[in-house]
């Protein structure tokens, strides 16, 4: 077999390893429980996952544990990883009962890895805690990205490991060396889990929780929160809590969880000014702004909600929690369609937009709308001035940055690759007989990573149709290069042969 | 020793004083931004 391809399998089943020991958590607690079943679930879910990370273990020869990296190899190994975790994080679904098939649990899987939030689970409202769990540990996980925990605590310093970093589109390397950028990722997020989960704790005994009750839907509505993933352990999601104290909590914490990681390293050394500064934050907030100014217009023509502290909340909520990514939710998805055309315009372009690069959030990005938005400031300032002036333009990122063209490539490109990816998926919706608008709106959250939903992702949807959302949820997180590359290697194994 | 002391004063020290402030400063952040939207949903439904 080529090295190149044991180099894939050996790293691929060292994070299928940690995929398995990640199952002990919700392992635990569904003993802790009594809950024996789901127990055995998971039991089974880790015998299957060693199983295969054992066998193709021994597919990959020695050399390959030594080999450095090349980037397609790094981007493969992340595409396959995150294929067959999320068979593999699928079983416990599965055997639980709560999925009326395999397509379903591996959807939801899907969904929570790529920090989407769309669901198809049934009877949610009556989930063991194990499962819950494991639900909002994917999300988590996915958030903080399953190569970045793999980097951090199962490889040893790997010759070019930055390139599985940035085939999960994380591409901000905080400090030189790629392990170490993982583990301040790991410790800024474990920091504000604790902090959050404290808060949480804290609003949910105020509206009346049990303090053990209040404590794990704190731990699992952060976790949902920080990853801008939107799982919640209820059916009626943030509505279930009927507080305006609890999702004002989970406003903070979800916008706070889409900024990207650089900037929380850069504030928390005391850098604190950046926050104002940063390129990303700067257009995050117009973007917001301008389309929130579109939604509550929406909504004061259709009258649905009747005073300015209605359309705040409900749709203030929701531009945000659609532009954050997150995908929480305090209405019912039915009631989405009485709002106007114009209210759901803004949400779904808001959630293509998405937040910040190199975070927890999905979408277009922060960063690259502003580089968009200054490309455009310097072909301006191209045609007024006179043809052989040059012309440059400047943009703060972290650091003073000199606009070029690999910025404008790049940024383009991916824009362009979400916009055919949304268009497909609602060509996808509309042939499937769902309307256009509904069909937009489902599209541009699975695309975006949202998971605000309309009503047309439910168990009864095509098979078709969830097969294409597992796919759009799963390029749009890797932004697209990490699957491409997975498809070259494939095309480029046959061409040889 | 003098050179070092300012490049690290320059590049921010990781320590949990910063962190706090740091997570403070965040935090404020949303809320100004959460204000914001209050007095959009405001000025909308007034005019």
């Amino acid at each position: 077999m080529k090295l190149d391809l044991q180099v894939i399998i050996y790293y691929t089943a060292r994070i299928l390893m940690g995929l398995a020991a990640l199952m002990v958590i919700p392992l635990i607690t569904a003993l802790f429980f009594q809950e024996w079943n789901i127990a055995l679930d998971f039991l089974i879910g880790i015998f299957l996952s060693l199983i295969t990370a054992y066998t193709l273990t021994l597919l990959a020869s020695p050399e390959a544990y030594k080999s450095k990296l090349s980037w397609v190899d790094g981007l493969v190994a992340v595409t396959v990883a995150w294929l067959l975790g999320m068979i593999l994080a699928a079983v416990p679904y599965y055997l639980s009962g709560f999925y009326g098939s395999f397509l379903d649990a591996t959807f939801d899987v899907m969904s929570g890895l790529t920090t989407t939030g769309l669901v198809l689970i049934q009877d949610l409202d009556h989930v063991p805690y194990g499962i819950n769990m494991w639900r909002h540990l994917l999300t988590f996980l996915g958030g903080q990205g399953m190569v970045v925990l793999a980097l951090t605590f199962l490889f040893r310093e790997i010759s070019g490991a930055f390139k599985l970093y940035v085939g999960e589109a994380k591409d901000e390397q905080l400090l030189p060396n790629a392990k170490n950028t993982a583990r301040v990722i790991w410790f800024i997020s474990i920091i504000y889990l604790l902090v959050g989960t404290f808060i949480f704790w804290v609003a949910g005994l105020y509206i009346g929780l049990s303090p053990l009750r209040s404590f794990f839907h704190g731990l699992w509505v952060f976790m949902a929160a920080w990853s801008t993933g939107g799982f919640a352990p209820q059916s009626q999601n943030v509505l279930y809590y009927h507080s305006t104290l609890y999702e004002l909590v989970t406003v903070l914490f979800f916008t706070v969880g889409s900024f990207n990681f650089a900037l929380h390293y850069t504030i928390w050394r005391g850098n604190r000014r950046e926050i104002f500064r940063n390129l990303e934050i700067i257009s995050f907030f117009i973007t917001v702004n301008l389309l929130f100014s579109l939604t509550a217009g929406g909504l004061a023509q259709s009258d649905v909600y009747t005073g300015f502290w209605d359309i705040f909340r409900k749709g203030y909520y929701h531009l945000i929690s659609g532009h954050t990514t997150t995908g929480f939710m305090t209405v019912y998805a039915s009631q989405f369609q009485g709002w106007s055309d114009l209210a759901l315009l803004g949400l779904i372009i808001s959630m293509l937009f998405g937040a910040s690069a190199c975070s927890t959030a999905g979408g277009f990005k922060a960063l690259r709308i502003g580089i968009i938005w200054h490309t455009l400031i310097r072909e301006v300032k191209r045609v007024i001035n006179p043809e052989r002036a040059v012309v440059t333009e400047k943009f703060h990122h972290l650091r003073d940055v000199l606009l070029e063209e690999r910025h404008m490539r790049s940024a383009l490109l991916i824009v362009i690759l979400y916009i055919t990816t949304f268009t497909i998926a609602t060509v996808a919706g509309v042939a499937s007989g769902y309307p256009l608008i509904h069909s937009m709106f489902e599209a541009a959250s699975a695309t975006g990573n949202v998971g605000l939903s309309i009503g047309v992702v439910a168990p009864s949807m095509p098979g078709l149709l969830k097969a294409l959302y597992i796919l759009v949820m799963w390029v749009g997180r890797l932004e697209f290069m990490a699957v491409l590359a997975g498809v070259a290697f494939i095309v480029e194994a046959f061409r040889r042969k | 020793m003098a050179e070092n002391q300012s490049v690290k004063r320059a590049r921010g020290v990781f320590s949990p004083f910063n962190i706090f402030i740091g997570i403070l400063t965040e935090l404020g952040g949303v809320a100004l931004l959460v204000g914001l939207g209050l007095l959009i949903s405001w000025l909308v439904k007034g005019l």
